[in-house]
């Protein structure tokens, strides 16, 4: 079968990188992605299934990968060669269903007992990525056991395996994953009903973010910061107040806050700042523009960022992590609003009601239907203009672009628009 | 020497080229043949005895008003009005007029032994005087007198303890003014009516008063039905004013208004050619033109608006009126349009001007995009009385580089306006409906008003009601030479060339337009017949 496989080479992931700012096609020329033909990865257990993917996504943290622009944090986390894509909608060889795939490996797909983090639900912070029945990795798309959504079969534990109504489109479903660490992201933040809030970053994590603040807390006083006019209409279009630039991110701060300013010194500011690009400029103005004893959450992938963490001392800002997905924890009341109050998959705790946020994140794109998102599907054999593509989504009137797997014998050498 | 009258030219072949101003420049532009231009007249013969003309103002005033002399008596309190830096543009040579009226009335009040004396500027709200200019515009001598004791004040519209309000209009208009000089014995409001629009009930009632009472007028209804503001007897900005002047004198607030008129002598010797028609430039003339014209061209922007800020015009009296407000504002209307008025017949289909480096609200600053809009279609669009130059449906061509760039420190609130209003909507009616409340009462920017040299959070608002009565008027705008964002930005297309800029106009107004060209500064006033 086909596949898209990252090895282990020392020499073409230095030159990846030092070709990646650029020329994303160099890069990748000489990087240590290939197309190759390799065997069906093997089922660890009967526990795990075969999957087809239909629409694998390329996301910001792969792109890191490929181009190898990520830290070195991540190597021991990741087994190689190993082929990426973890945001995945197939079909279970097995019967036939249409499933999304919940990509980390924690501890049940690794046939270990729960650890104390995926005990109490919080998987994301699983303390077994590196042990059990398969290799490291902390998702499918990072580990070589397991194969990745960027080929023509990978397996997956029948845990990791949700199914796919009808009523969702590919396109809806790919976004699945995506949308549950949005979710994931926003749920965390606790927002107040009329929060006042800034989403810095409007490429399809930003935007994703944006479809989920506006799920979770409609009422909340929203300014985007996007930078193309795909983004700025696509913010408008999910319920963005105002469209920004980043510049003009700590003057809308203070508007909206009617904060009095000295300077870069804002008196009040935004209840949370969601920083979905992680670059030093974004997570710099996010912590200039958030109140005092505010929120700053990185929602996308940083790297190494040199920042000036005064205001964030003398602010007392919170700023927080947040990866993948768990489960998250709700008033019933926002449940109610929710209207998911009847769904089975919901556990009572007293005061308040969890639920998976995989699971959340299916009803909530039931909802949503934002499939419009995938602007782009690529074969895997142009995956070179896929991912140059996916990495200049913005200024190519592209949002989340998609290798697209559901003609696999595909020698199509053109891009196909979805 | 007689001063010429003001004409209209018709271009023909022999016409040379025509000075049209951009911005902090300027340069020559040939317009096809058939346009017209319309040329100010000349300035009046001054004054011969400008002390001489207040003093015989102040003690022969008109109307049913007393004396100065007579009306001054120990132990009352007077205060002083005056009009603020937005008067006159440029600002004058020293001294300026309002020194010369104030003085006269301080030696008057000093002779008559009163001594509870206050000066108050009347910003409205504008954004406060600097040290600098409050002592360009009274002189050094009744500045440093009336300083340290506090007795030099800057009116403060946002400070509920030195305001009070006098009710309401017949039409239900809150009057609110400033309390001390609402309060004081006598109130002596001393004006400069540079243009028609300025002065009458209109210095009371809106240099000395609340946003609360201002926003009565300064609305987007009033604007569009005020055709022309500069023409106060179809203005219904004038017709607010007029009933709240006249609901002031009723609640007992004793006004003594002292009025006056200047010349047009806009530019000082070195820059006397931007006064003159063209075919009558000298050599010397042309050699000033291209050498300024160049340096300017050359010059960074903070360079080129430095050297223009620091013109001062010679500007002389030509008039002084003192006593009852309405009647003395009846004769400064007669000197103003003695001065600037010029009959033109007929409308235009395309209606050019050149825009220069200052307007009202941009005395030693930038001049941002908003007010670029404001200048040309607040201002010169409405320097009519009778019907506007330029026909219902028609274009008008704006030449100014309008970039932009904004003065933090004057006019913090106009950025946000740029940003987050006009991204939004370029709606007059829209932006006051949804935005203007917000920002009248953010607390930023009245800090900044009361405190800092910032005008109010809602200035930028009246900046786009100036225009609302063109922008429901017009057929297009088209910015020649200007930055193409910040022109889309307000709602205008962009032209690099007059040429095209007329091609683009033809497409609204058709083939074979008609075209009138503003030749102003220096400022002029067409009765269009």
């Amino acid at each position: 079968m086909r596949s898209l496989v990252v090895e282990h080479n020392i020499r073409r992931m230095v030159s990846a990188k030092l070709l990646a700012d650029t020329s994303v096609k160099r890069s990748l020329q000489w990087g240590p992605l290939a197309l190759k033909e390799v065997g069906a990865p093997k089922a660890p257990t009967s526990q795990w299934l075969r999957v087809q993917p239909r629409l694998s996504g390329i996301c910001g943290s792969d792109l890191a990968t490929v181009l190898a622009s990520t830290t070195r944090y991540f190597e021991p986390l990741v087994s190689f060669p190993f082929t990426p894509g973890h945001e995945v909608v197939g079909v279970a060889t097995k019967d036939q269903t249409r499933v999304v795939l919940e990509a980390a490996l924690t501890c049940k797909p690794r046939g270990l007992r729960p650890c104390r983090y995926c005990s109490l639900g919080q998987e994301q912070l699983c303390e077994s990525v590196a042990v059990g029945d398969v290799k490291q990795g902390i998702q499918i798309g990072y580990c070589s056991s397991t194969g990745g959504g960027w080929s023509q079969e990978l397996v997956a534990h029948h845990s990791q395996l949700w199914p796919v109504k009808d009523s969702l489109s590919d396109e809806d479903a790919v976004l699945i994953e995506p949308f549950a660490c949005a979710l994931h992201a926003v749920a965390t933040a606790k927002l107040q009903k009329h929060a006042v809030v800034a989403v810095v970053g409007a490429g399809s994590v930003g935007l994703l973010t944006v479809a989920a603040i506006k799920y979770l807390s409609p009422h909340v006083n929203l300014s985007v910061v996007a930078k193309h006019p795909i983004q700025r209409d696509s913010a408008l279009k999910l319920g963005a107040n105002e469209v920004i630039r980043e510049e003009e991110l700590g003057r809308s701060a203070r508007r909206n806050t009617r904060a009095f300013r000295s300077g870069d010194w804002l008196s009040s500011g935004y209840d949370v700042v969601f920083d979905c690009v992680g670059s030093s400029t974004s997570l710099s103005s996010s912590i200039k523009s958030a109140k005092p004893g505010g929120q700053v959450v990185a929602v996308g992938m940083p790297s190494y960022t040199g920042i000036d963490l005064t205001p964030l001392w003398h602010r007392e800002i919170n700023l927080r992590g947040t990866y993948a997905y768990g489960t998250e924890s709700f008033s019933k009341k926002t449940i109610e609003h929710l209207d998911l109050s009847e769904q089975a998959s919901l556990i009572d705790n007293g005061d308040t009601v969890s639920i998976r946020t995989f699971d959340l994140a299916i009803l909530a794109m039931e909802r949503l239907k934002l499939g419009w998102m995938v602007t782009h599907g690529f074969p895997l054999e142009n995956y070179s203009q896929a991912i140059e593509k996916a990495a200049h989504a913005g200024s190519q009137d592209a949002i989340k672009v998609v290798f697209d797997l559901r003609k696999t014998k595909s020698t199509s050498k053109g891009t196909n628009d979805l | 020497m007689t001063s010429r009258p003001g004409f209209v030219l018709e271009v023909d072949r022999s016409t040379p080229p025509t000075l049209m101003w951009h911005g902090n420049s300027y340069r020559l532009e040939r317009f096809p043949t058939g346009t017209r231009i319309l040329y100010p007249p000349e300035p009046q013969e001054p004054i011969a005895d400008p002390r001489g003309a207040v003093e015989e103002a102040l003690e022969n005033p008109v109307g049913d008003s007393q004396p100065l002399s007579t009306l001054l008596t120990k132990g009352m309190r007077l205060v002083i009005a005056f009009d603020d830096v937005s008067l006159p543009l440029p600002q004058m040579q020293a001294p300026d007029v309002r020194q010369l009226v104030i003085e006269a009335v301080l030696e008057k009040a000093a002779a008559a032994g009163v001594d509870d004396v206050y000066l108050v500027a009347a910003l409205a709200l504008h954004r406060r005087m600097t040290e600098g200019e409050l002592r360009h515009a009274l002189g050094s001598r009744i500045y440093d007198a009336l300083t340290p004791r506090k007795r030099l004040l800057q009116h403060d519209a946002e400070d509920p303890s030195n305001l009070v309000d006098l009710g309401t209009t017949e039409q239900g208009e809150v009057v609110e003014i400033n309390k001390l000089a609402a309060e004081a014995d006598l109130l002596v409001y001393v004006n400069i009516n540079l243009v028609s629009m300025d002065g009458g009930h209109k210095s009371v009632a809106t240099g000395l008063a609340s946003y609360r009472s201002i926003r009565h007028h300064h609305n987007v209804k009033t604007m569009v039905h005020s055709r022309s503001f500069m023409d106060m007897h179809h203005s219904e900005l004038h017709s607010s004013n007029w009933r709240m002047g006249r609901h002031i004198a009723a609640q007992g607030v004793k006004i003594f208004q002292i009025e006056t008129t200047l010349n047009t002598d806009t530019f000082p010797k070195a820059f006397e050619f931007l006064s003159k028609r063209e075919w009558e430039w000298t050599l010397k003339d042309r050699s000033t033109f291209i050498a300024s014209s160049k340096s300017l061209k050359a010059s960074p922007d903070w360079l080129s608006r430095d050297i223009m800020h620091k013109i001062r015009s010679p500007y002389k009296l030509t008039g002084v009126t003192a006593g009852e407000v309405e009647q003395v504002h009846a004769k400064t209307l007669d000197k103003v349009f003695s001065q600037q008025l010029v009959t033109v017949e007929g409308q235009t289909d395309i209606l050019t001007m050149g825009l220069p480096f200052v307007g009202p609200y941009n005395v030693n600053s930038i001049m941002n995009p908003i007010l670029v809009y404001c200048l040309a279609l607040g201002y010169f669009f409405n320097m009519y009385v009778g019907k506007p130059l330029v026909r219902e449906g028609g274009v008008v061509i704006i030449s100014h580089p309008n970039k932009a760039e904004f003065d933090p420190a004057f006019h913090p609130s106009y950025i946000d306006f740029y940003e987050q209003v006009l991204t939004e909507t370029t709606d007059p009616a829209e932006i006051e409906s949804r935005f203007e409340e917000s920002f009248a009462t953010d607390p930023w920017y009245i800090h900044l008003y009361r405190k800092g040299n910032a005008y109010h959070g809602v200035h930028p608002f009246y900046m786009w009601y100036w225009g609302a009565h063109a922008l429901d008027h017009l057929g297009g705008v088209i910015v020649l030479g200007g930055d193409p964002k910040a022109t889309k930005r307000l709602g205008f297309q962009s032209a690099s060339t007059m040429m095209d800029a007329i091609e683009m106009a033809k497409s609204i107004v058709g083939d074979d337009p008609s075209i009138t060209h503003l030749h102003s500064p220096p400022l002029v006033m067409a009765e269009v017949i």
